[in-house]
């Protein structure tokens, strides 16, 4: 699995935490910067 | 280098215009030292002749390097970006780059004061300083907003401008820096140069070629007008431009960032862009320049109109040169607009106001009036007074006037319900949920009072975003703040409609004078 697929994974057990109103913790939106970084970058290169 | 006790973070993370005046006006500022801003790595390669000059202290950003092999290895890049910031023992983050990575940086930062956008446990954006939503609020509504990012970011930071800032001594040579957009063409400059240069015979023009441009500068050079004069026009290199900065007399540009680092070095500038919102959104505030941009029945700005701007620039009093010409065909197809500093910050005066639209004379009114509303600074605004062609339109306005007062009553009177509700013996559930629907109600209806009237969207989508954003921890909390951000809404509506209505009063008594003048002398 490459980085963008493990991101990818591991923000959908974030999206389901907020969508059952559940609060995130920290490791959570250090994931959440971690793929804001990637979004970026991707945008850059494009 | 470790931060000292009070010293803030600027998260400026745009690779734009907004950075540079950002770090121009801190280093501008007389608190210049308490301020560390955090700049993408391609800024700083960028503009590294312009960091060091500011003097201002800056830490690189490089994003690719967080990006490692798998998770866990990008993971402990992020946790070691954090643990570094956070050991700089930064007291304050200030982010004002709004991109998704800055607002969960200024989320994850371990400080107790954040102003501008972050995330918040719900993954909800949230903006809890005022000036920080307005910048967010004007973000789409940009044809009604007066204030430039430049104003804005200096208001969310609180710089103190330094009043002792000693312009250069400058050269008899002018720079021209065109960029590939059209509100310059190169006809038009290579006939002003002719002109230019015909006019003042001790001046040189420098023209700047790059990378970017160079298309529209060989089409300068390559017409037949340039040949007249070739010993005194001179192609200078981006480089060499950055080293004669502040020796120019002044600059012609129609790009934001050239004019920004000029704006730095108190030169002189010809801002030239499309449309007159982009002007002032993006003035970066230099004294003594004029930003112009063409009505919408043309397209470039004419060699006419350069010239008539250069002459008053190369007078010591270009304001009053330009508004006798006020009149003049020239300068009639322009907006034109220059910089005028209050309390240190720069405001944009629109000099042709002959031609006020609804939208001009709503700015008028927000550059006197939103400033006192927010944080009670009073700005001495000329009064709009050339709105004749627009009465029909200010009806309107009026009229929009008086739903979002009605709006800003109901809300006041469907909060003060919900609060009495849970502070009576027995709260009835049912009837706290009737008047927070009706409360969700109402911001519907503002929103779209918004749309159908965009003349007042600055004032009713920054009362949006300031409902969104609080800290409440229960519904009392939620009604105590809708009660008090309506009371605003509904303050800072009756402060338009009141000086609406006195300046249509003006009028017509002037109007019913002029024609009682006419009769006596008939």
């Amino acid at each position: 699995m490459n980085l963008e697929q493990e991101v990818l994974t591991a923000l959908e057990v974030i999206k389901t935490k907020v969508n059952s109103e559940k609060p995130v913790n920290k490791d959570d939106l250090e994931l959440l910067l971690l793929a804001s970084v990637l979004e970026e970058v991707n945008h850059a290169g494009n | 280098m470790r931060a000292t006790n009070s010293k803030t973070l600027v998260l400026a993370l745009n690779d734009s215009y907004e950075t540079i005046q950002i770090i121009s006006n801190i280093s501008n500022s007389a608190n210049r030292d308490q301020y560390s801003i955090l700049v993408s790595n391609s800024f700083h390669t960028e503009y590294s002749d312009f960091i060091s000059h500011s003097k201002v202290e800056t830490i690189k950003l490089n994003l690719s390097s967080l990006i490692k092999d798998n998770l866990s290895n990008s993971k402990h890049a992020i946790k070691d970006l954090l643990a570094e910031l956070n050991s700089y023992n930064f007291t304050s983050v200030v982010n004002l780059t709004y991109s998704k990575f800055s607002c969960y940086l200024t989320s994850l930062l371990e400080l107790l004061s954040k102003k501008g956008p972050r995330y918040d446990l719900s993954c909800e954006l949230s903006i809890r300083d005022q000036w920080s939503q307005y910048l967010f609020s004007v973000f789409e509504t940009h044809a009604a907003n007066p204030f430039s990012f430049s104003f804005i970011s200096s208001k969310i930071l609180k710089l103190n401008r330094n009043k002792n800032i000693i312009s250069p001594k400058r050269a008899n040579v002018i720079s021209i820096y065109p960029s590939n957009a059209n509100s310059l063409n190169a006809s038009t400059v290579s006939e002003y140069i002719y002109s230019f240069l015909k006019q003042n015979t001790n001046y040189k023009i420098h023209i700047i070629k790059n990378r970017k441009n160079s298309k529209i500068v060989n089409e300068i050079l390559n017409l037949d007008f340039i040949d007249y004069f070739s010993s005194r026009i001179i192609v200078k290199s981006h480089a060499e431009f950055n080293q004669l900065i502040d020796q120019y007399r002044f600059i012609i540009s129609n790009d934001i960032n050239i004019i920004s680092l000029a704006s730095f070095e108190q030169t002189p500038c010809i801002q030239c862009f499309n449309s007159i919102d982009e002007l002032t959104d993006t003035n970066p505030g230099c004294e003594f320049s004029f930003m112009i941009a063409p009505k919408s029945e043309i397209k470039h700005i004419g060699q006419h109109a350069l010239l008539e701007l250069s002459n008053a620039l190369l007078s010591n009093t270009p304001i009053q040169v330009l508004k006798n010409n006020e009149g003049c065909l020239t300068l009639a197809k322009y907006e034109i607009y220059s910089t005028h500093f209050q309390h240190g910050l720069p405001i944009s005066i629109n000099l042709a106001q002959s031609s006020m639209n609804g939208f001009t004379f709503m700015k008028a009114l927000t550059t006197y009036l939103m400033p006192l509303c927010i944080d009670s600074t009073e700005f001495n605004v000329q009064p709009p007074t050339n709105f004749e062609s627009s009465l029909s339109e200010l009806q309107h306005i009026k009229t929009g006037l008086e739903l979002a007062f009605e709006l800003s009553e109901h809300a006041i009177s469907s909060a003060k319900s919900i609060i009495d509700e849970i502070n009576s013996d027995v709260p009835k559930i049912s009837h706290v949920k009737k008047h927070s629907q009706r409360l969700s109600e109402i911001d519907v209806l503002i929103r779209s009072l918004s749309d159908k009237f965009p003349n007042l969207s600055v004032v009713l989508d920054f009362h949006l975003t300031n409902i969104t954003n609080f800290d409440a921890e229960n519904i009392l909390q939620m009604a105590q703040h809708r009660l008090i951000a309506s009371q605003h809404l509904k303050n800072s509506v009756s402060a338009y409609y009141e000086l609406l209505e006195t300046l249509l009063s003006r009028y017509n008594k002037r109007k019913n004078t002029t024609a009682h003048q006419d009769d006596i002398s008939n």
